[in-house]
């Protein structure tokens, strides 16, 4: 039966394969493509990494952390080493047809272990690689099908008494594959170490270093080329990268979700990926096992399954991105319930006496015939779904690649947002303004439109080819007009592939740094001098100046602005970012004169009326009042006593007293001259 | 039954668990107001403010000046509140009101466990009791500071009667705590209607057996209507569009069942998920065995108890700014019960002897693992949600007297 069920497998995944190439290949025109953009940033370092530069986005700029899969970059290396340009692509669905062939024996293998019945264990691999959605992920050209083959690997080493050695190495692939294979790595160790000092039975935990240590090496080699551990993806999408955030109220919007998706898309609310009500039945399957283990106090299958599965999804969950592309980031996971989805199933239908019914058989192949017959509508959705994103794949990311190729002279710098498939076929010095792929862009990127705008007065692109859904400028003096193209689709994609118009636009330089200088005169006839400036929003001058704004408490948290209006009495005109808050904010100066006065001049934008105390290492120094002005950018001043200096630094505290909120774009600073 | 009430009861676990429940919506309520205590419904100021008037036997402020919310305004509960705001003082009065919440909330447990020892057994009684103080609504409502938490306890107190009390024709306790519920608020009047009325039927149970599915049909029709028509005068003062478009319910984008019942349909969205099932086929296995064997047993009280939970749920989607836990939450105590019975139930049915793993008790705790779980996460997301709303409280001029130092 075992050898049956090979080979019907494997034709399966064949056809899939093919089956989906056709569909890709006919949405698109004949033409290659990828149903999302980010499998082309693989594609962009493997074709790298072939060449010899380790792990370089574009080749020059050193290493970056815009692989979230240490493993699967590697995996497509040897493939880059002798398909260039989009004939990659073909590669990645005869691993994604292995990755299914894998998934769904190991899923098999399982099953048959804990039931012995070879009708459920069928049930169980069919129920798994017949769901559209899996195939849409498995041929995405992402590594979603060896994170799951790896799963539903290791969970079959758990109950077949596999070697150590074996389960050793199945276990440092799956650290390897994504963070969240390590986190999966690291609470089954949890559950050895449990197992050995709570059940009293003889356990080696030693070996099970080895794959820590082999998901660490990512961690590692991060931080020795980029002073994170995080990878740029994790940083530029994960709730707990945001710069300003209360651990209670982003656990509470993340948990709230992860209940929600719980209910939506494995209770089948939303008819999306199971059908109504097979939530319930995988608990069924699976809690009185991992209840029976507690009691037994041994972890095993069931309770490493349940960790892994909701612990899983959980890590999935906190990101700005969990919804988009198909749930990809909690697919893998999908294997762990199509287990116990199916032992469940399994045991119900053993249950169910059927009132004595001669052919229970027959009857229990048409219960589970219902779930497949809903899996065949999931392939006809997804098989849509997947046409029309490689279509609009191929009408943006891809076209707009092949528009900088051609029509932006080599070595220019070019910000562009979704930086697979833009820098794969042009090879521009692109600067990925969401910040996977350019280090130390991603904290930049989570604070807004403002603050990434003060950092590319830093790297002044020449050029941009953004999504306007994303970087809207358009209505700011940045982008240049007309635009130089602009590549739209007619509706928006499944799974939010793609959208929104994608411009090229030549960046407009006249207001850059407009913001840097004082629009009136501060000097009192020469007798203050400038000696320091902090340009609020600038995330590098602010680190500069140790910056720190806060509120006045959860849940506000501080926010950003980005305005181009006139300065009030000069009719300069400013284009700049600042930062608004109710609380306030901390700075530390430097280049001061002891014993000299201070004014602290401010430039704002629209100010309310405010109230602030003033604090000078310390000690209360001044009180800022500041009266209620028109929607223009205004500066503000307040003396600070010379006694307050005491150093060539001083540390400043403005503490907001009124129920306002007031804003910051600048803040220069002078002394009286002696 | 003094001493009765007590046997076999684990009071030092039931008061640990009303505390740590205590301590983290205490803690998470300084968080939120710069260590400071804080209530996050205005109702539970009204009902503070009117304690505060009535300790100064000001009662024309009690029942005409001072402002309160429909669906939370008794005095019964200001009355009991009055003499610890004035032993208290302003500056000491949250705090108070957090003890006495606490008092009150340990009272509701020892009830709730006492009931749950008889109605389930030993085993299942203190995880239910458990499963039931870590609930969101439960959690919520006793430490609201408004009147809720007194009717959770009157509502529980008035079960236990029911319960124990009635099988045996001793109605005393039971028409008490009924009459209390009637002076604690419209809602609270409608549960202590819904009690009096089982009181009824109870007392006719022998002389109108042959009638009773019949007399229990009719019944719980006319409450549905008096009932619906108070929920109509508490929830529906103001139907017109400039009211409807300013309480935000005409921006509803797209109308679903879940727009008409802000706990979902049949409480699916404040319990754990899939825990009302258990409480369905606890109840309808209930019901119908009551109707088949013509008694007025407990299951009919349930049903006259959801019919009210159901309508004010419903009814409460015409006021977007009330919030549910303020008064559906008696109601968990019966929904509770029910749903740990049907677990009970539908595990023993389902277990299969010959696999080690699906016995009745793993897959009956293996379910109450995962629905205490679920508890945890959902009231921490409640708590925090509800919390969000102290930074509106604290500039409200009726609050910040009791926020001077």
């Amino acid at each position: 039966m075992e050898n049956k069920l090979k080979r019907y497998l494997m034709f399966y995944s064949a056809a899939a394969a093919l089956g989906f190439f056709a569909v890709m290949y006919i949405y698109t025109g004949f033409k290659l493509s990828a149903p999302l953009d980010d499998a082309f940033i693989y594609f962009q370092y493997a074709k790298n990494l072939a060449a010899g530069h380790f792990f370089e986005y574009v080749i020059g700029d050193g290493y970056s952390s815009g692989a979230t899969s240490f493993l699967y970059a590697f995996l497509l290396v040897p493939f880059a080493l002798f398909l260039k340009g989009s004939s990659i692509i073909i590669v990645t669905y005869f691993l994604g047809a292995a990755c299914l062939f894998y998934s769904g024996y190991f899923l098999y293998k399982t099953t048959y272990k804990l039931t012995s019945d070879v009708l459920m264990s069928g049930f169980a691999a069919v129920l798994f690689v017949t769901n559209g959605n899996i195939l849409w992920g498995y041929f995405s050209g992402m590594e979603i099908g060896l994170f799951s083959v790896l799963l539903s690997a290791n969970l079959y080493m758990l109950v077949s008494g596999a070697g150590l050695a074996r389960r050793i190495l199945f276990l440092s692939l799956l650290a390897m594959v994504r963070p969240e294979g390590f986190i999966m790595v690291l609470i089954l160790v949890c559950m050895q170490l449990l197992n050995k000092f709570s059940g009293g039975k003889k356990e080696k935990i030693l070996p099970y270093l080895i794959p820590l240590a082999a998901g660490l090496i990512y961690f590692f080699i991060n931080y020795k080329f980029t002073g994170d551990f995080m990878p740029n993806t994790m940083r530029s999408k994960s709730n707990f990268s945001l710069n300003y955030f209360y651990y209670t109220d982003i656990l509470r919007q993340g948990l709230d979700y992860y209940l929600d998706f719980l209910i939506r898309i494995f209770n089948g609310a939303t008819g999306h990926y199971f059908p109504p009500y097979a939530y319930f039945i995988f608990l069924i399957g699976l809690l009185p096992g991992v209840w029976k283990e507690i009691r037994d106090k041994k972890a095993g299958l069931f309770a490493i399954s349940f960790l892994w599965f909701f612990l899983g999804v959980m890590s999935t969950i906190f990101s700005s991105f969990a919804t988009v592309h198909n749930y990809r980031y909690s697919m893998p996971f999908v294997i762990i319930f199509c287990l116990f989805l199916s032992y469940g199933a399994g045991f119900i239908l053993e249950k169910a006496e059927f009132g004595g019914h001669k052919n229970k058989a027959a009857i229990k192949i048409a219960v589970l015939s219902l779930f497949i017959i809903f899996n065949l509508f999931t392939i006809w959705a997804n098989a849509v779904n997947f046409g029309r994103d490689c279509r609009d794949i191929m009408s943006q990311s891809i076209a707009a690649g092949k528009w900088v190729k051609a029509n932006v002279p080599a070595g220019e710098r070019v910000a562009i947002n979704d930086a697979g498939a833009i820098t794969y076929f042009s090879d521009a010095r692109i600067f990925d303004l969401v910040g996977l792929a350019t280090n130390g862009q991603a904290k930049v990127f989570r604070d807004g439109l403002g603050t990434v705008f003060e950092e590319i007065e830093h790297v002044r692109p020449k050029y941009w080819m953004v999504h306007l859904g994303w970087f809207n400028y358009e209505r700011f003096t940045l982008f240049k007009k007309p635009r130089m193209t602009t590549f739209t689709i007619d509706k928006e994609s499944p799974y939010f592939v793609v959208g929104s118009p994608e411009v090229g636009v030549e960046t407009d330089f006249t207001l850059f740094n407009s913001g840097d200088t004082m629009k009136n005169d501060h000097t009192e006839k020469n007798t203050f001098g400038q000696v320091d400036v902090i340009d609020v929003a600038d995330i590098r001058d602010e680190k500069k100046h140790a910056y720190r704004i806060f509120s006045k408490g959860p849940p506000n948290v501080p926010g950003t602005m980005f305005e181009e209006e006139f300065n009030a009495g000069t009719r300069d005109k400013v284009l700049e970012a600042g930062r608004i808050t109710g609380g306030g904010e901390e700075f530390t100066i430097t280049g001061l004169t002891p014993g000299a006065d201070l004014k602290i001049v401010r430039r704002v934008f629209d100010p309310p009326e405010t109230l602030q105390k003033v604090t000078v290492d310390g000690a209360a120094a001044a009180e800022w009042k500041s009266p209620r002005a028109d929607a223009m950018y205004h500066e503000q001043e307040v003396t600070i006593n010379g006694k307050y200096i005491k150093g060539n630094t001083a540390r400043v505290k403005l503490e907001e007293k009124s129920v306002n909120r007031y804003n910051s774009f600048h803040y220069w600073f002078l002394q009286r001259r002696k | 039954m003094k001493s009765d009430f007590f046997k076999g009861v684990p009071i030092n676990g039931i008061i640990a668990t009303a505390l740590v429940i205590f301590i983290f919506q205490a803690v998470m309520s300084m968080y939120y107001n710069n260590n400071a205590l804080m209530f996050p419904d205005i109702e539970a100021f009204n009902s503070i403010n009117k304690a505060a008037a009535a300790a100064d036997f000001d009662f024309i402020k009690v029942f005409k000046d001072l402002p309160s919310k429909k669906w939370s305004d008794g005095f019964l509960y200001q009355l009991c509140l009055s003499p610890f705001c004035r032993l208290a003082g302003k500056s000491n009065t949250i705090s108070a009101v957090f003890i006495l919440d606490l008092i009150m909330f340990a009272a509701l447990l020892l009830i709730f466990y006492r009931v749950a020892l008889d109605y389930l057994g030993g085993e299942l009684s203190f995880i239910s009791m458990l499963l039931f103080a870590i609930s969101p609504p439960v959690m919520l409502a006793a430490f609201s500071g408004a009147e809720t938490a007194l009717t959770m306890l009157l509502f529980a107190a008035a079960f236990y009667h029911a319960y124990f009390s009635l099988p045996r024709k001793k109605y005393a306790g039971l028409l008490v705590f009924s009459i209390l519920m009637l002076f604690n608020g419209w809602i609270p009047a409608a549960f202590g209607l819904a009690f009096l009325i089982y009181a009824v039927l109870c007392a006719g149970e022998k002389k109108n057996r042959k009638h009773m599915p019949a007399i229990f049909i009719w019944a719980i029709g006319v409450y549905a209507v008096a009932v619906s028509a108070i929920f109509i005068y508490v929830f529906m003062h103001n139907l017109s569009i400039d009211y409807l478009r300013n309480n935000g319910l005409l921006d509803v984008k797209t109308w679903t069942v879940d727009s008409l019942f802000k706990d979902g349909f049949l409480w699916s969205k404040s319990a754990p998920m899939f825990f009302t099932v258990f409480f369905y086929i606890a109840f309808f296995t209930g019901i119908s065995g009551e109707l088949k064997e013509k008694t007025a047993g407990i299951f009919k009280l349930t049903a006259f108890l959801a019919a009210a939970a159901f309508l004010a749920g419903f009814f409460s989607c015409f006021e977007p700014v009330s919030r549910t836990y303020l008064f559906v939450s008696p109601f968990y105590f019966c929904l509770y019960l029910c749903a740990m019975k049907g677990l009970d139930d539908f595990s023993g049915y389902m277990e299969m002897k010959k696999n080690p793993y699906f016995t009745a008790r793993n897959l009956l705790y293996g379910f109450v693992m995962f629905f205490i779980l679920y508890s945890v996460i959902m009231s921490f997301n409640r708590t925090v949600e509800a919390d969000n709303y102290i930074q509106y409280m604290t500039g409200d001029g009726s609050v910040s007297k009791y926020l001077e130092r």
